[in-house]
């Protein structure tokens, strides 16, 4: 701004209203004042307001020598094209000389802003300048020309492909310079994308050399994708797909984070088609790229370490020898520190536990009360993983429990659960933990020393009071311990711990069955008497049998979707570990749904209504989502297909009990919630008809949800 | 892949938005403001999707800086582009917050325009935008880019060239090249003094100003190069401080992992180790690395906390230096000549603290400084023989809603110069163009502090 011009905004006292100003400028006879005007349009154009009526006097300006106040019309132009399509019209002269500039920068402009505005009246227009522009001798513009391409593609994808924009694009992966190559193959990408059958982007034998070569040429993020082109492709020979890791491994050198990811993508897309020596050599260059991780910045790190999370499902072994480089620090943030701990569970194995437990106990003193939670939870996933560190382990977490806060005492008493259900021989600790039972409050630990009691009953008679306090104080549980009780209750019956005759089964049956709301409740309490009623040898059988074996409470991804997330290392999917159509709606989408659904929940925020959560959930597109992704899942794929026998059985047989038994008792599976018919609360572990427990550890969304969705 | 970018100060008013892709209203932008930037401690995680809507944000200063995206894109991709812009941002206004952001919007615009196309990343090589961004927009006025852009009739440009990252035909009177080995030292200890985890991550920083296109052979102490230690090269180019043998360490070094910088030919390091590349011009960051074996620690923390009742915190610190090697038995020689300087160790008091009494120490200068809830504890220098201790008592107030407090770690600053703690030495830096000029080239190291840990 000109020394005048400001002395002259100084003195003018009342404004004449700021777009009449701008109109003023623009159409000044000085250049400086129209640029000046121009500048300030676009500083409005910002803030938001609506400098569209300007239209007009800011497309006078666009013929000039001035690079600088050419970009600004431009982007203009782009911002207010669909209000004004016909207005747009009176630039394409513009537009067109432009293309034939001498200067490449401003050619590739001029093409660039065009496939930028989004009207179908330009595309006549645009077609001329971006053919010339793919032939251009500047790479610059060809570069720019390959990605107008695919903006045409978005636009109108018919011209795009039958005026052979798409053949001369894929020429273009055979350019001689290598950014060329990489937006082209940008761009092919993204149109194979959205449309499938277009076949845009084809590699063969050929084309991967000249993939090859330009990826040492290329800038950084030309590498990223090449190399994601490269994942994709199926090498055609063992040679092919040697030559290909060969070539793509130096890249792990590469200080940009998502280019040393992109090459593993693409080396673990090929490896298992080469040699044992190769595979070996290639995953040991792995890990240290992964450790450097670490050191990058947090968001950064955060995609990493949950690609990493992946990577380690499929080679566990990896990085054993670097477990501190894992250890959280004071200021990382929640998200990280979660991570963190995933991965370190990952990670850790007989020899280098140890360590982590010392780790482990300092953060499971700390004050943030999540934090502290998981890492009580992963010093029982160590307990469960790593057979010799049990003893150890459990140690650790009754020292927490002696100490800590009463959440701490919560935590270790719910993962307990999963502990003695993994080594029946540790029921040593039954007795101390039941001396927590007063402090505990929230659902999750009452449920597990509920689950403990049970399991219990015969060895320790302090198990069998605590059932009888339970069924006491039985209407104040929440459904989810409810469910567990009963299941007890019915358990101490059958091992004939309860000599003293303390529990009142008949009692609790009845009260159930009278007084409960909860269809899940009493359909397992009729269930259960029947059972009982027809012998008691057969009742032992079914519900007080022994427990399927559990090797972990974070169990891995199923492999065919964990090779999927592998090949799309680092995108938003595997970040998620998602697929990604459930999280990714059609690409239609209304803005003011998401806006709306956001406000709203805002106010739900404050108003924390569990009910609302509920039908939100139920709106909620995610049924068959298989992965949910920042929580362990338990064998949610079986559990899910008996919900569908079981849901479909309900709908063609009311009267379901007689039946359903038949098919529970002849299923080996853990069986989810039954016969539930409305959004009621269960819960995958607390409806475990027969005590078998499922390896789910948390109160999870009521599985009903997911029934509701099917039916 | 992005959609949009936008720029929110920390009220979660937009100050920049460039949108790369149609069909987003501004109601998306909205969103991430009531999600993320209204209810900061409820966000789960950088990348967040809404809808079918993902938002990646990072922070800087007082802003955030935030991708749209509405496809499975690369995640990594994009945080590493935010970074990448952050730092580009930085260099070309000299700071980046909403204040400059206000105040260049113009440029940024132009900027952003280049960074990337259709939400591809372009160029964003500072060098190399230069050449399309008018960089000496605020100071110059437009006549000057008039006659500039009129000299570029053939600019046929950077992207042209077969390396992206440098402008052909730069001419400079002196050719120098300096090199600055940076290493910070990362360290987690415990009470007792154990070391928990430690490495180094180092980087190494060149600037250059060579004309032509040179082409650079960069050579270090590489353990993987020569399992003896080397002899006496010919070629050191050191003008003073020559590391002497007790500060290199005999042997090399060996590196978790090192990183390079694009211009790098990777393929050549991978198959005989080489760091071979065109540099360029300017200042860039060559390598970074991360080393883990045969570490030496400046000096270790001892505290020692003692709570009398609820109402008292006795401190007893104490710092020795501690010159040798972590791994014993390693050959790495004590470091003796070296000096410590501008050490500052924070020690964490509870917020609660009514006051710090009885601050005395056997050297070093020590206040309590309330606004950071700390002791601090300064060195200008300290030798390799100091032994010294800290005692302090805290008097604290008791509070109705007693939290318990989160016992923050000790945390110590320092600088060594001319000391590299993981015993890296650049053996040469070798310059090889066509018209054979001379050139002066500098070597630096130091040591800092980076995340040294002491937990209580």
């Amino acid at each position: 701004m000109s020394l005048e011009r400001r002395i002259r905004n100084a003195l003018q006292l009342p404004k004449k209203g700021e777009a009449y100003e701008l109109q003023a400028g623009l159409v000044s006879q000085y250049a400086f004042e129209r640029k000046d005007a121009i500048q300030r349009v676009i500083a409005q154009m910002t803030l938001g307001k609506d400098v569209s009526g300007l239209f007009p006097d800011v497309l006078k300006n666009i013929a000039t020598h001035d690079i600088e106040q050419k970009k600004l019309v431009y982007l203009y132009l782009i911002n207010y094209a669909k209000s004004h399509p016909d207005l747009c019209i009176l630039a394409v002269n513009t537009f067109v000389q432009d293309s034939e500039n001498q200067n490449p920068l401003v050619r590739a402009l001029a093409i660039r802003t065009m496939g930028c505005i989004r009207v179908d009246k330009i595309i006549p227009y645009l077609m001329e300048p971006l053919r010339r522009g793919l032939k251009d001798e500047s790479p610059y513009v060809r570069k720019t020309a390959a990605i107008g391409v695919s903006k045409l593609h978005d636009l109108d994808p018919q011209t795009c492909i039958e005026d052979g924009f798409l053949s001369s694009l894929q020429e273009l992966i055979t350019d001689p310079n290598a950014m060329v190559i990489a937006n082209a193959v940008s761009a092919l990408a993204e149109i194979q994308e959205t449309n499938p059958s277009s076949e845009a982007l084809v590699i063969n034998s050929e084309t991967i050399s000249t993939l090859l070569t330009a990826l040492n040429e290329c800038s950084e993020w030309g590498r990223i994708s090449l190399l994601s082109s490269l994942a994709h492709y199926k090498a055609s020979s063992v040679a092919e797909a040697e030559h290909i890791c060969e070539r793509v491994t130096p890249q792990f050198q590469h200080a940009n984070t998502s280019v040393v990811l992109s090459a593993i993508r693409a080396i673990l897309a090929h490896i298992d088609s080469v040699n044992q020596e190769l595979q070996a050599s290639l995953v040991s260059k792995m890990a240290p790229s992964l450790v450097s991780f670490a050191s990058t910045p947090p968001e950064v790190q955060y995609v990493a370490f949950r690609s990493i999370n992946l990577i380690l499902q499929k080679y566990p072994t990896l990085l054993s020898k670097h477990l501190p480089v894992f250890f959280c620090k004071y200021n990382d943030p929640p998200y990280l520190k979660v991570e963190k701990l995933n991965l370190l569970v990952q990670i850790v194995d007989f020899d280098n536990y140890e360590a982590l437990l010392q780790e482990l106990k300092e953060y499971a003193v700390e004050v943030d009360i999540d934090f502290v939670r998981r890492a009580i939870q992963a010093i029982a996933q160590m307990a469960i993983k790593i057979d010799t560190a049990t003893t150890k382990c459990i140690e650790a977490l009754l020292d927490i429990a002696s100490v800590g806060q009463d959440y701490a005492v919560e935590e270790v008493v719910s993962v307990m659960k999963d502990i003695v259900r993994r080594y029946p021989s540790t029921e040593t600790t039954v007795g101390y933990l039941m001396k927590f039972f007063p402090r505990l409050e929230a659902p999750e630990p009452r449920l597990s020393i509920a689950f403990i009691s049970g399991e219990f009953c015969d060895t320790n008679p302090e198990c069998l009071s605590i059932i009888a306090s339970m069924i006491e104080s039985f209407d104040q549980e929440s459904p989810v311990v409810q469910m567990q009780i009963l299941t007890a209750a019915v358990k101490a019956k059958l091992k004939d711990a309860d000599n003293g005759n303390q529990l009142n089964l008949d009692g609790l049956f009845k009260k159930i069955e009278k007084g409960n709301h909860n269809p899940d409740l009493r359909d397992r309490a009729f269930m259960y008497s029947r059972i009982i009623s027809a012998g008691i040898e057969i009742a032992k059988l079914i519900i007080a049998s022994d427990h399927l074996h559990i090797d972990t409470i974070t169990p891995d991804l199923p492999v065919r979707l964990r090779n999927e997330f592998l090949r799309d290392l680092a995108c938003l999917s595997a970040v998620y570990q998602k697929p990604v159509y459930s999280f990714l709606e059609s690409k239609e989408v209304d803005v003011d749904k998401v806006f709306l659904q956001a406000q709203q929940e805002q106010k739900e925020l404050a108003v924390e209504s569990s009910d609302n959560g509920n039908i939100g959930n139920l709106l909620d597109i995610d049924f068959s989502d298989p992965m949910p992704a920042d929580e362990p899942t338990g064998p949610k794929g079986s559990a899910f297909d008996d919900l569908l026998s079981l849901g479909s059985l309900s709908t063609t047989l009311p009267p379901v009990n007689g039946k359903a038994l038949d098919t529970l008792t002849s299923s080996s599976s853990p069986v989810g919630s039954g016969t539930t018919t409305s959004g009621t609360q269960s819960n995958p572990f607390g409806s475990d008809l027969f005590g078998l427990g499922t390896q789910e550890p948390k109160v999870r969304e009521p599985a009903s949800h997911d029934l509701v969705d099917l039916l | 892949m992005i959609a949009a970018l936008f720029f929110y100060n920390k009220k979660g008013e937009l100050v920049l938005a460039r949108t790369y892709r149609d069909g987003l209203r501004r109601s998306i932008a909205e969103v991430f403001r009531i999600r993320v930037i209204s209810n900061p401690s409820a966000v789960p995680s950088p990348v967040l999707t809404i809808g079918s809507t993902s938002y990646y944000h990072i922070t800087h200063e007082d802003l955030y800086v935030v991708a749209v995206g509405r496809t499975n894109a690369a995640a990594a991709t994009i945080f590493e582009f935010l970074y990448c812009l952050v730092s580009q941002i930085s260099t070309l206004l000299g700071s980046f917050n909403s204040a400059s952001v206000k105040d260049n919007v113009p440029v940024l615009y132009e900027f952003l325009e280049e960074v990337a196309d259709f939400g591809y990343p372009q160029i964003t090589e500072f060098a190399a935008l230069s050449d399309h961004v008018v960089l000496d927009f605020v100071s110059a006025g437009p006549d000057s880019y008039q006659s500039q852009s009129s000299t570029k009739s053939e600019p046929v440009k950077p992207t042209a060239a077969s390396v992206s990252w440098r402008t052909p035909g730069l001419k400079y009177k002196r050719n120098e090249v300096f090199v600055d080995v940076i290493e910070e030292l990362n360290c987690i200890f415990n009470a007792y003094g154990d070391i928990l985890s430690a490495s180094v991550a180092g980087k190494i920083i060149m600037k250059s100003s060579l004309s032509g296109t040179p082409e650079c052979k960069f050579g270090l102490n590489d353990a993987s190069l020569e399992p003896s230690p080397s002899p006496k090269s010919t070629s050191f180019f050191l003008e003073a401080n020559t590391p002497t043998k007790d500060i290199i360490g005999e042997d090399g070094v060996t590196f978790q992992n090192c990183q390079f910088h694009q211009c790098v030919r990777l393929g050549r390091f991978d198959s005989d180790r080489t760091i071979s590349f065109i540099p360029p011009d300017g200042e860039f960051e060559l390598m970074t690395y991360r080393a883990i074996d045969n570490i030496r620690i400046p000096f270790k923390v001892f505290p020692s906390l003692n709570f009398v009742g609820t109402h008292k915190i006795d401190y007893n610190v104490s710092l020795k230096s501690y010159h040798s090697s972590l791994t014993p038995g390693s050959s790495a020689a004590p470091i003796s000549k070296l000096h410590v300087q501008d050490v500052v160790i924070t020690i964490p008091t509870p917020s609660n603290v009514s006051s710090v009494q009885g601050i005395s120490t056997t050297g070093g200068k020590a206040k309590y400084d309330p606004s950071r809830n700390a002791i601090i504890w300064k060195f200008s220098r300290l030798n390799s023989t100091s032994d010294y201790s800290l005692t302090a008592s805290a008097e604290l107030i008791s509070m109705v809603n007693r939290k318990p407090w989160a016992k923050p770690p000790i945390q110590a600053d320092f600088t060594i110069s001319m000391f590299a703690s993981s015993g890296l030495a650049v053996k040469y830096l070798k310059i090889f163009e066509p018209s054979n000029y001379s050139t002066v080239k500098w070597v630096k190291y130091v040591t800092k502090a980076g995340s040294y840990e002491i937990r209580i």
